[in-house]
């Protein structure tokens, strides 16, 4: 299983169908046949995956809007990105 | 239950509807349980499609009787056929009747539901009604539609 690390790039995966929604966003993966939410830091991350972008990428823009530490950043957000890869929401596109 | 008596008191011609949907979502039941979406998602439609929203007059009676067969159906089999099993089966219904409809796959914020905290919904739409599952459909985001081509 691919780990995720601080140069990887990440990209939203091609087979998630997603609608905006109010207060995030809701997406439906055909491959796995469910549904997933995503809102606050989490939509905010998904927005940043339109464009393929890397763990450092993401943190840059978090450590600005958000008030925490470049570590604790890139420790939660490769956690949450590990997540996303086992449901195959995102794909890494180069290590 | 008003439901039930009235399939059993259909006459013969409106039995055979009433049989062909007993036979789809006895299938449709076993496809959502058993079997893995991405493997029957087509039987829905095409991904992306929608169809028309025009109505068309000499296929209102056949939907109503689709909707009536398929509502009956479910209401007097054993297990609890949901939104999607009653839609896939629509679907199929119309299909055999060469008319075209759109499956759409909704949800919605639901704070009491476990771990994803989203409900989710199916519907059946020909031209400008929705056929199956219509009662709920205003309350949820459309994320996914299946249509057929003309």
């Amino acid at each position: 299983m691919t780990t995720i690390a601080l140069n990887s790039t990440i990209a939203r995966s091609s087979s998630i169908i997603t609608t905006d929604v109010e207060d995030g966003v809701i997406m439906l993966s055909i491959d796995a046949g469910k549904y997933y939410g995503a809102t606050d830091v989490a939509y905010r991350i998904w927005q940043l995956l339109e464009t393929p972008i890397t763990v450092t990428g993401i943190c840059d823009v978090l450590i600005n809007e958000y008030e925490v530490e470049r570590e604790r950043c890139e420790r939660q957000v490769m956690s949450f990105l590990e997540e996303m890869l086992g449901e195959g929401v995102i794909t890494i596109v180069e290590q | 239950m008003a439901t039930i008596l009235d399939f059993l008191r259909a006459p013969k011609h409106q039995r055979y509807i009433a049989a062909e949907a007993f036979f789809w979502l006895i299938g449709s039941m076993l496809l959502v349980r058993f079997v893995p979406f991405r493997l029957w998602a087509r039987w829905l439609g095409e991904t992306g499609i929608t169809t028309p929203e025009i109505d068309q007059p000499k296929t209102q009676f056949t939907l109503r009787r689709v909707t009536w067969a398929v509502e009956g159906a479910s209401a007097y089999l054993p297990w609890k056929s949901t939104c999607l099993m009653n839609a896939l089966a629509g679907k199929r219904l119309l299909r055999r009747r060469g008319i075209a409809s759109t499956v759409y796959l909704g949800a919605r914020r639901d704070h009491d539901a476990p771990q994803t905290r989203l409900a989710a919904h199916a519907w059946l739409r020909v031209g400008s009604r929705v056929i199956l599952g219509a009662d709920q459909a205003a309350e949820y985001h459309p994320v996914a539609w299946f249509g057929d081509r003309p």
